[in-house]
């Protein structure tokens, strides 16, 4: 047969086009699931501002220390590296199986993280401390090609956006959860009602995250 | 069969770039990937990249309300399109899922000449695409997409080492993520940064300076409406000379003055970018096209300089020297060339000097010889071609000249004043200057004036308004450089604008970026085309000068040379050396630095690892001509080991130079490196320790040779060395011999000896020898002897010829003082009869002065004459200066014996005109003695006094005890008042040396002083004594010699009394 898109042959039946990647059957489905999962978005708060002052190579170099240490204790705590961005990690829980526990994970994870950077941030090249802003969701997502590479799937979900809006919204070195994920670790650890924020007609209702256990 | 990684699907189609089951991407571009995992490697590069952001806007606001199987299908087909389209730009694409945007980046890790076009035309074709996808699907009708495009520097890397995500870090890319999210729904805009790189390129509309966050200045948006259609990027006109006529003039006027058979030294001066280059370039046009002289250009900008560096250059590109030749290959050439222009061979013997300069350890007499045969054959070399056409040889940046290129180029100025060659030298030091004796015409350029600095904007801009150019010239105060950048930058800047075709000042501001010259030199750097911005980064690790194969290997660009052209044709490199291998050099030393600076640290000692190693690679046969380079550039990059190594190569190259001073440079680092790591191995340090001893040996800081002695002895023990033992044996012996401590010289001399097994027979020899110079100076001269004897037999009995050559001229010399001249004569005729070869001229130069002074001491004037005569002859036909001078002034003395006033004037001039930077404070004193004695023949008395004083001082200061036995004796017939006192002391050191020859001439003079007061008892008693000596010399001379002997007028004058 030949790719409607590419017009060049495939011989193996096939469910996308290997030349061009077009997806050859409408009707077919994506090795699609949905999944509960909890997203985790942590920024350096500071890090431009400090990064002015530093030379190229220091700035990364003291990001890969961060983040070979953030990597190292989000795996400790079951979740996986979606991507850098900057100086920003995004992070899922709860992935590729669900997990009623994913959410506490990230919360020890993110609160690891946290105390860690105070240790980081005592290196000499630093031209000043950073800080670290969390913000983390409960959300369904949709998912592709749940095998074993997290960083090629493709994730439909508000969860991104959403953690995003909280992680911006999240004041120096705390983090900020919205109510999915409040509801269900409230029962373990305490936290305040911050508000609502609203940004590009999504709303977010963010709590707070204080101590660890009652 | 190919396997997804993903998936796991096995799959025949080798060449399929989608998994045919989960759509996965398989494969990505190979060279891509050669480069990511360099980059991966390194860490990261600070690049200038053309990036974009494309974000679509939306997607969450479908959630819910579409089927997620669309929304995935959809989202998928962007992004994928969005990076196929990238891809096919040969950009790079980072897809950031959780914003739905994704990243295009041009510039890294593969470069092109024209990323910021390829990003323009890149993100244009994704905002077409978007359009057309836009409306075919109707799940996008609410999904946006905006597009931020910004160029500048920023941090190309990996994060984390396993599993590494691409990250590009840095203010450029933060404020092309604020344009994207600023733009209109579906639209492109650009930053400032992205427009004046491209403006020919693209139609836009600007929108105005807007706030970005984390940025303090505001930016200048536009946006994208249309492309053009694109021309040649980056051509600029070549800027007219303007302003510089009257110079080049004068230059040319003083190039057609050499005609006249008169050599002129020129310079150029003036502060950077006032167009010293830009006139030398303008001046080499008209010699090439004159037709009538011929000219060399060289150049002196390296990191550090090697002697003779720009004469090497010059040579080496005259010889067709490359950098592959062998050693012998170079030989050749230099022999085949020298003999097709039927030059002397020792003219080629001494150019092959400075390329072949890996000798082992040699001495200070050798060392003097073979940059005497440099200086000589250089400067035949250039008189012959400019001989057959008049001659112009260019130096650029001769401010950087090693101080043995400037000794030459004093040197070849006084030599060669009446030969048809101007010698151009563009930026010197002031301190240079001081040293040159000849004329110098000095072209000091200043800035343009009014008018002209209106010539060349003209030429830029084409029409423009008075009150620009006013502006222009307020701004950068006639400098052309300045003002060029200063046109390119109110452009940019929209300080100056075209009004109905007209250019105008729009607002009058301060350039405050011209202050500072950092700014404008980056500025300059900055407007080029990322691909060749690169090359010269990597070109600036590599060196002021660098060559094609060199950047070919760290580059491995296609069409490198055709870049490198273009950079030529764009004026920041010249093509200094053409050929299989061209050399090209930074038009200014501070486009170089600036952009050296900017480099990452860590980036940079990686390239000068790889220059390193690519030099050990690619030059191994001509290795010796980089060991500065190679040293330099492993110090750079922390390799000391090696540093340290090459540096003391450096040193050995130096010191075989006679570059004494640059040669302790060289060791010193290797001491600083050891210092700092205490890394360096025994074996290397005592090497180095080794040639330092004889350096300030040279130099004659004796307190440190001792103490470097020292350090070597200890190390060599520590080490149980025996061999190294007592080579610092000797030198510490030595050194304390020098600074007269005789005992400890005596007992480490002695118990060195007894070490030496049967193996170690030359430093025996050499010991012996020692020994019999330190008897000789404590005037025992019978054990002297029996030493020198010893080394003698030492070294013919292991054929070390040289020794023995060495050994006889040493004894030759002390049998002449103690008055046995037959045995001297015999001995100078052994080694003149077939013990030196024939071609070892200097030898045979020394052994034939020796005879004409043995000569002169037994009268035998003619003889002498004659000897000194062909002497004179030979030291300058090699340029043997000590030679020349001490034949010279001998010759006077004869004359002025004979009563030739005229023949004594001209060969004192000659000896004065001989200018030399070899002559040491010992050769000085000969000379001034000689010079006082013939002033005191012409009865010149207060200049006789002057020049005895002088040779007098130096003496006292050398411990010369002959010397100085000589000047008291001379002071004492010149200075009435204290004769006595002069001639008493005169034969008090005469009687302590024991040297019969000067006791004899000393109680002659008691003899005279005691008639002139005619006190006949005691100047019987004082004559007789002497003619006793005298008799006893007379005695053990041949019959025809014992003639010559008595007729010496002392002789006569003690027989009369």
């Amino acid at each position: 047969m030949k790719c409607p898109a590419c017009s060049k042959e495939i011989d193996d039946p096939s469910r996308f086009c290997p030349w061009c990647g077009t997806l050859l059957d409408k009707n077919s489905y994506l090795p699609m699931e949905k999944l509960d999962m909890v997203f985790m978005r942590a920024d350096l708060s500071g890090f431009t501002k400090m990064s002015e002052t530093m030379i190229a190579e220091d700035v990364m170099v003291f990001l890969n220390e961060v983040f070979a240490l953030f990597s190292r204790i989000i795996e400790s705590y079951k979740g996986v590296i979606y991507q850098i961005i900057g100086d920003e990690i995004v992070s899922v829980f709860g992935f590729p199986k669900e997990s009623g526990f994913a959410s506490h994970m990230a919360v020890f994870a993110a609160e690891d993280m946290l105390k860690k950077l105070g240790e980081l941030n005592k290196k000499e090249y630093l031209a000043s401390p950073v800080g670290l802003k969390i913000g983390m969701v409960l959300e369904p997502a949709s998912v592709v090609n749940i095998y074993s590479n997290l960083r090629d799937t493709l994730i439909v979900t508000k969860g991104f956006k959403k953690c995003q809006i909280l992680q911006k919204n999240a004041v120096e070195n705390s983090m900020l959860v919205c109510e999915n994920f409040y509801d269900a670790t409230k029962a373990f650890f305490s936290f305040s009602e911050v508000g609502e924020f609203i940004q590009d007609a999504l709303s977010v209702k963010a709590y707070e995250y204080k101590v660890k256990q009652k | 069969m190919k396997e997804c990684s993903l998936c796991h699907h096995k799959y025949s189609a080798e060449q399929a770039l989608f998994c045919p089951t989960c759509g996965a991407r398989m494969s990505i571009d190979d060279k891509q990937l050669a480069a990511s995992d360099r980059l991966k490697f390194w860490g990261g590069e600070l690049r200038i990249l053309s990036v974009f952001f494309v974000s679509f806007i939306g997607l969450e606001n479908i959630i819910d309300k579409k089927d997620d199987q669309d929304i995935m299908i959809t989202l998928r087909k962007c992004m994928t399109d969005v990076e196929d389209i990238i891809m096919r730009f040969q950009g790079t694409s980072n897809r950031i899922v959780p914003d739905n945007r994704v990243l295009g980046i041009f510039g890294a890790p593969k470069a092109h000449q024209d990323d910021p076009l390829r990003s323009l035309n890149c993100a244009w074709e994704i905002k077409n695409w978007w359009l057309e996808y836009k409306k075919e699907v109707d799940l996008c009708k609410d999904v946006e997409l905006t597009i931020g495009m910004n160029t500048g520097r920023a941090f190309f890397g990996y994060i984390l080492e396993e599993s590494a995500f691409l990250t590009v870090i840095g203010d450029t890319i933060n404020t092309a993520s604020r344009i994207a999210e600023m733009c209109p729904p579906n639209e492109m805009l650009m930053s400032e940064n992205t427009f004046s790189r491209i403006e020919e390129y693209v139609d836009t509309e600007h929108i105005g300076e807007r706030s970005i966050k984390g940025k303090a200045a505001k930016v200048n948006i536009y946006l994208v409406r249309n492309l053009k259609k694109p021309e040649r990027v980056g051509v600029t006109k070549k800027i007219p000379f303007c302003g510089r006529q009257r110079e080049l003039n004068k230059l040319i006027e003083i190039a057609q003055s050499i005609k006249e058979n008169k050599a002129e030294l020129c310079i150029i001066t003036g502060q950077m970018g006032i167009g010293k280059s830009r006139l030398k370039e303008e001046f080499e046009k008209f010699l090439s096209e004159d037709g009538v002289f011929k000219y060399f250009e060289t150049h002196c900008s390296v990191e550090i300089p090697s002697p003779y560096f720009p004469f090497k250059f010059l040579l080496a590109r005259y010889f067709e020297i490359t950098e592959y030749d062998s050693s012998v290959a170079i030989a050749k050439k230099i022999d085949e060339s020298i003999a097709r222009r039927h030059l002397s061979p020792l003219v080629a013997k001494g150019l092959q000097h400075l390329f072949l300069t890996d000798m082992h350890r040699i001495k200070q007499d050798e060392m003097l010889s073979i940059n005497e045969e440099i200086y000589n054959s250089v400067k035949n070399l250039i008189r012959f071609e400019g001989r057959a056409n008049p001659l112009v040889i260019i130096f650029e940046e001769f401010n950087k000249a090693d101080e043995m290129s400037k000794y030459l180029m004093a040197y070849l100025t006084s030599e060669l004043k009446d030969e048809p060659i101007m010698f151009l030298l563009v930026n010197i030091s002031k301190e240079f200057l001081t040293n040159i004796g000849t004329p110098i015409e000095e072209i000091n350029l200043t800035p343009l004036a009014f008018h002209e600095v209106k010539d060349l904007v003209t030429h830029i801009l084409d029409d423009v308004e008075e009150n620009l150019v006013q502006f222009m010239y307020k701004s950068a105060g006639g400098n052309p450089l300045f003002t060029i950048e200063a046109v390119r930058n109110t452009r940019r800047t929209e300080v100056i604008k075209k009004v109905a075709g007209r250019w105008v000042l729009e607002k009058d501001q301060r350039l405050s970026f011209l202050d500072d010259l950092y700014g404008v030199v980056m500025s300059t750097i900055d407007s080029l085309p990322s691909r060749y911005r690169l090359i010269i980064d990597y070109a600036s690790v590599v060196g002021y000068s660098f060559s094609y194969r060199i950047l070919h290997g760290l580059l491995e660009y296609e069409g490198l040379r055709e870049q490198l052209d273009y950079l030529i044709e764009e004026g920041y490199i010249i093509i200094s050396k053409n050929g299989q291998d061209p050399i090209y050099v930074f038009r200014h030393n501070l486009l170089k630095d600036a952009t050296y600076t900017v480099l990452p640290v860590r980036k940079r000692r990686e390239i000068h690892k790889l220059v390193a190693t690519l030099f050990e690679e690619l030059y191994s046969d001509q290795l010796s001509t980089f060991y500065e380079n190679i040293a330099h550039h492993y110090l750079s990059c922390e390799d000391h080991g090696k540093a340290a190594t090459y540096f003391a190569l450096a040193g050995d190259k130096a010191k075989n130079l006679y570059a004494i001073k640059q040669a302790l440079e060289f060791y010193n680092r290797v001491l600083e490196i050891d210092k700092d790591t205490a890394t360096l191995a025994n074996s290397l340090m005592r090497s180095v320790f080794l040639n330092m001893t004889d350096l300030y040996e040279i130099t004659g800081d004796i307190k440190k040779m001792e103490k470097i002695a020292e350090q070597g002895l200890k190390n060599a023990r520590f080490d149980k060395n025996v061999e190294s033992e007592v080579g610092f044996m000797e030198r510490y012996g030595y050194s304390l011999f020098l600074i007269n401590r005789f005992s400890e010289a005596e007992e480490l001399f002695l118990s060195a000896t007894d070490k030496c097994g049967g193996e170690m027979v030359e430093i025996l020899a050499i010991l012996y020898s020692d020994l019999g110079l330190l008897y000789q100076t404590r005037n025992e001269y019978e054990r002297s002897l029996l030493n020198y004897n010893m080394s003698w037999k030492t070294a013919q009995e292991h054929k070390i010829k040289k020794g023995e050559i060495l050994c006889l001229l040493n004894m030759a010399k002390l049998h002449n003082n103690l008055g046995n001249y037959e045995q001297a004569l015999e001995y100078l005729d052994y080694g003149l009869s077939g013990l030196i070869p024939n071609e070892d001229i200097r030898w045979q130069l020394q052994y034939k002065y020796q005879i004409a002074e043995t000569m002169f001491e037994i009268w035998a004037l003619a003889q002498s004459q004659e000897a000194l005569l062909e002497c004179f002859e030979i030291a300058d036909s090699i340029d043997n200066v000590e030679t020349y001078v001490k034949s010279a002034l001998d010759l006077a003395i004869i004359y002025s014996i004979n009563g030739d006033s005229q023949k004594v004037d001209e060969y004192i001039r000659l000896a004065d005109a001989k200018f030399s930077f070899f002559i040491r404070d010992e050769l000085l004193a000969e000379i001034n003695l000689r010079k006082a004695m013939i002033n005191s023949y012409k009865s010149n008395r207060q200049k006789a006094i002057d020049f005895a004083m002088s040779a007098l001082k130096a003496a006292q200061k050398l411990s010369r005890r002959d010397i100085e036995c000589q000047c008291y004796r001379l002071l004492s017939s010149l200075e009435s008042e204290q004769a006595d006192e002069y001639a008493r002391d005169a034969l008090d050191i005469a009687e302590e040396i024991k040297l019969p020859s000067l006791i004899a001439a000393a109680l002659f003079r008691m003899t005279e002083l005691h008639l002139a007061e005619e006190d006949f008892e005691k100047a019987r008693h004082y004559g007789r004594k002497a003619l006793l000596i005298h008799d006893d010399i007379k005695l053990k001379l041949k019959d025809t010699r014992r003639q010559a002997y008595i007729s010496r007028p002392e002789y006569v004058k003690l027989l009369e009394l």
